[in-house]
C-alpha cells in the first residue's frame, strides 16, 4: 500500500498536490464549528469594513462580520452543495444511462429527453429550473443536478452498451442470469470507472456554477454566507474595501484546481492506454 | 433539427405548467384579492382548455413572431429581448474570438514545445484558468484596472457609435473574464489534439521531406486536430451565453443578465418562457452550424 502510494506520488505529483490540497480544504471547512471561530452570522457595528488587522485576519464586511469565519462557512456550504449535486446527477445518471445501455427499447427515449436538457446552456438551465421551484440553496442543488445528469448518464450508457458485449455477460445470461443479475452483479460494476472519474468534475462544475448562481441572487439567500454572496457583496464595497474580494474566489479557486488535479490523474490512473508500467 | 425545435418550443411552453400550485396565484401574489387572480388568469389565458393554450402559443409565435407580454417590464417580451440579446451575443461572439485565438496559439506553442518548461507553464496556467471563476477574474480587474489605475470604465457600456475605442474599453475587462475559462479548455484541447496528430506517421514525413517546422505545425498539423478544437469551440459558445449573464451582472451591462435574473426574481414567466426559447434556438444553431464546418474541415465526414 505504502510502496504503491509512493509509486503514485513520483509518478503523478499534480494528483498529489491535488489530494492533499482537497483534503487540507475538506478538513478545514467541515470541521469549521471545532476551530474556534467567530459566529458568521453575528455583527460587530463598532468594526465595520474593518481591513485586515489582528483581531479580525481577513477583514470584515459592511456588518463587522468576521471575513474568514464568512470564507470558511461558505467553502462548507459549497462542498456541501457540490457534493450534494454530485451525488444526485451521479445517481440519475446511474439509472438512466444503465437503463438505457442496457434495454435498446428505453434507449432512444431516455436519450432524446436528455438530449433536450443539454440543448440550453448550463447555468441558464439551471436558472430556469430555478424560476419554477424557487430560489434558494436546496432548489440550487436540484436545479444543477438536473443540468448535469445527462452527461452522467451519456458516460453510463457508454459503457454499459460496451461491456454487455463482452463474452462474460453473455455467459452469465447463458447460464441463466435475469436482467437485474446481469446489469447490476455483471455490467455496472464493470462500467463505472468513467462515471467515477465524471463525478469529480461535476463536483468542480457545480461548485463553479452554484458561486454564480448565489452571485446573481438567486442562489444561498444572504445572510447564510455563500462564497457567490460574499462577492456580491464584496462588488457593492469595491471601492471601500477591496480586501473583502480576494478570499472568497481564491477559496472557490483552490477548491475546484483541487478537483480537477484528482480528477485528472484519477482518470489517468483508470485510463489503462496512458498508464505507464 | 426540427423535432429538437419542436420539442424546445414545447418545453418552453409548459414551463408555466410545471410550476407547482396555480401560476396566476403566483404570478399575483399571494395576497392578491380573488378578483385580481382572476383577471391574471384570464389575461394569461390559463381558464381555456390546455390544447387551446397550446395551439394559440404556436398560433402567435409562428404567424406573429409573439411572445407574449413581460409583467415586470410591462412591454412585448419579444421587445424587451430585441432590446437586449444583442448585447450578449456581442459578448459573447467577442469572447469566443478572443478565447479561440488565444487558446489555439497557446495550444499550439504548448504542443510545439511539449515536455519543456514553456509546455509546463502554459499547462499550470490553463489548470488556473479553468479553476477561477470568471466573474470573480472580473471584479479582481475591475479594482486594479478600472477603479485604481483608471484604464478602462469600472462599468456600463458605450455603444460603437459613440467610437470604436471606447466602445472596445468599455468591453475590454468583462471579454476578457468571459474568455478565460473557454481559453484554458481550448488550450489543453489544442494541445491534446495536436500532440496526438504530431505523431503520425504523415508528420513524420512531411519532416523528413524537408517542410520547415513551422508549415508542418500549421498545415499538416493543426488543420487535423481541428475537429476536436471546433466542437469545443461550438459548445463554448452556450456557455458563454450563460456565462455572460453573470459577467453583465458584475459590469452592469445591459444584457439579458439583468432581465433573466429578474425575471426569476419577479416570477415573470413569458419573459422567462421566451429567453429560454430564443437561446434553446441560438443554441440549436450553432450546433448546426459545427456539424457543417465537420464537412468543410475533413471531407471525409459527410452526412448524406
Amino acid at each position: 500500500m505504502t510502496a504503491r502510494l509512493t509509486k503514485f506520488a513520483r509518478q503523478r505529483p499534480t494528483g498529489l498536490v491535488g489530494i492533499v490540497l482537497l483534503v487540507g480544504l475538506v478538513v478545514a471547512s467541515v470541521g469549521a464549528p471545532l476551530w474556534g471561530l467567530a459566529d458568521p452570522l453575528e455583527s460587530d457595528y463598532l468594526s465595520m469594513l474593518s481591513p485586515p488587522a489582528a483581531d479580525h485576519v481577513l477583514g470584515t464586511d459592511q456588518y463587522g462580520r468576521d471575513l474568514l469565519t464568512r470564507v470558511i462557512y461558505g467553502a462548507r456550504l459549497s462542498l456541501g452543495i457540490g457534493a450534494s449535486v454530485m451525488t444526485l446527477a451521479a445517481l440519475a445518471g446511474l439509472v438512466l444511462g444503465s437503463l438505457a445501455g442496457y434495454f435498446s427499447r428505453l434507449d432512444g427515449p431516455i436519450m432524446r429527453g436528455l438530449d433536450v436538457l443539454m440543448a440550453f446552456p448550463a447555468i441558464l438551465l439551471a436558472i430556469a429550473i430555478m424560476a419554477i421551484l424557487g430560489t434558494g440553496a436546496r432548489n440550487g442543488v436540484i436545479a444543477l443536478a438536473i443540468v448535469y445528469t445527462p452527461r452522467c448518464a451519456r458516460i453510463v450508457r457508454a459503457s454499459v452498451l460496451s461491456v454487455r458485449q463482452r463474452t462474460f455477460v453473455e455467459a452469465g445470461q447463458a447460464l441463466g442470469a435475469g436482467d437485474a443479475r446481469s446489469l447490476g452483479i455483471h455490467i455496472l460494476p464493470n462500467a463505472i470507472g468513467p462515471l467515477v472519474v465524471q463525478m469529480i468534475f461535476v463536483f468542480a462544475y457545480a461548485i463553479l456554477a452554484d458561486a454564480g448562481l448565489s452571485f446573481i441572487g438567486v442562489g444561498t439567500p444572504p445572510p447564510t454566507p455563500s462564497l457567490g454572496n460574499i462577492l456580491a457583496e464584496a462588488r457593492d464595497y469595491l471601492m471601500v474595501a477591496p480586501w473583502l474580494m480576494w478570499w472568497p474566489g481564491a477559496a472557490i479557486a483552490a477548491i475546484v484546481l483541487a478537483l480537477n488535479l484528482c480528477g485528472d490523474a484519477l482518470r489517468e490512473v483508470m485510463d489503462p492506454r496512458q498508464r505507464s508500467g | 433539427m426540427l423535432p429538437l425545435l419542436a420539442v424546445i418550443s414545447f418545453l418552453s411552453f409548459v414551463l408555466i405548467h410545471l410550476v407547482p400550485g396555480d401560476p396566476a396565484v403566483i404570478m399575483a401574489g399571494m395576497q392578491a384579492p380573488d378578483s385580481v387572480i382572476e383577471q391574471v388568469r384570464q389575461e394569461m389565458g390559463l381558464d381555456r382548455p390546455f390544447h387551446t393554450q397550446v395551439l394559440d402559443w404556436y398560433q402567435a409565435l409562428v404567424i406573429r413572431g409573439d411572445l407574449g407580454r413581460s409583467y415586470f417590464f410591462h412591454a412585448p417580451v419579444t421587445q424587451a429581448l430585441a432590446e437586449r440579446l444583442p448585447f450578449t451575443l456581442t459578448l459573447a461572439a467577442l469572447s469566443m474570438l478572443v478565447a479561440t485565438i488565444v487558446g489555439v496559439t497557446l495550444g499550439s506553442i504548448a504542443a510545439s514545445a511539449a515536455g519543456t518548461f514553456l509546455d509546463r507553464a502554459i499547462l499550470v496556467m490553463s489548470l488556473v484558468g479553468i479553476a477561477m471563476p470568471g466573474f470573480w477574474v472580473g471584479l479582481v480587474m475591475m479594482f486594479y484596472f478600472a477603479v485604481d489605475l483608471g484604464w478602462f470604465p469600472t462599468g456600463g457600456y458605450t455603444p460603437p457609435i459613440e467610437g470604436v475605442v471606447p466602445w472596445l474599453r468599455s468591453l475590454a475587462l468583462p471579454v476578457f473574464s468571459l474568455a478565460l475559462l473557454e481559453s484554458a479548455l481550448i488550450t489543453r484541447m489544442t494541445r491534446a489534439s495536436l500532440l496526438d496528430v504530431l505523431g503520425e506517421d504523415y508528420i513524420r514525413t512531411a519532416h523528413a521531406k524537408g517542410v520547415g517546422h513551422r508549415r508542418v505545425l500549421t498545415r499538416h498539423g493543426l488543420r487535423n486536430s481541428l475537429i476536436p478544437i471546433i466542437t469545443i469551440v461550438g459548445t463554448s459558445f452556450g456557455n458563454m451565453i450563460g456565462g455572460a449573464v453573470i459577467i453583465e451582472m458584475v459590469f452592469s451591462l445591459p444584457g439579458i443578465g439583468r432581465l433573466v435574473t429578474m425575471a426569476i426574481l419577479s416570477r415573470d414567466y413569458p419573459l422567462i418562457q421566451g429567453t429560454m426559447l430564443v437561446i434553446g434556438i441560438i443554441y440549436v444553431v450553432v450546433n448546426l452550424i459545427v456539424d457543417v464546418l465537420y464537412v468543410a474541415v475533413d471531407p471525409r465526414i459527410s452526412y448524406a
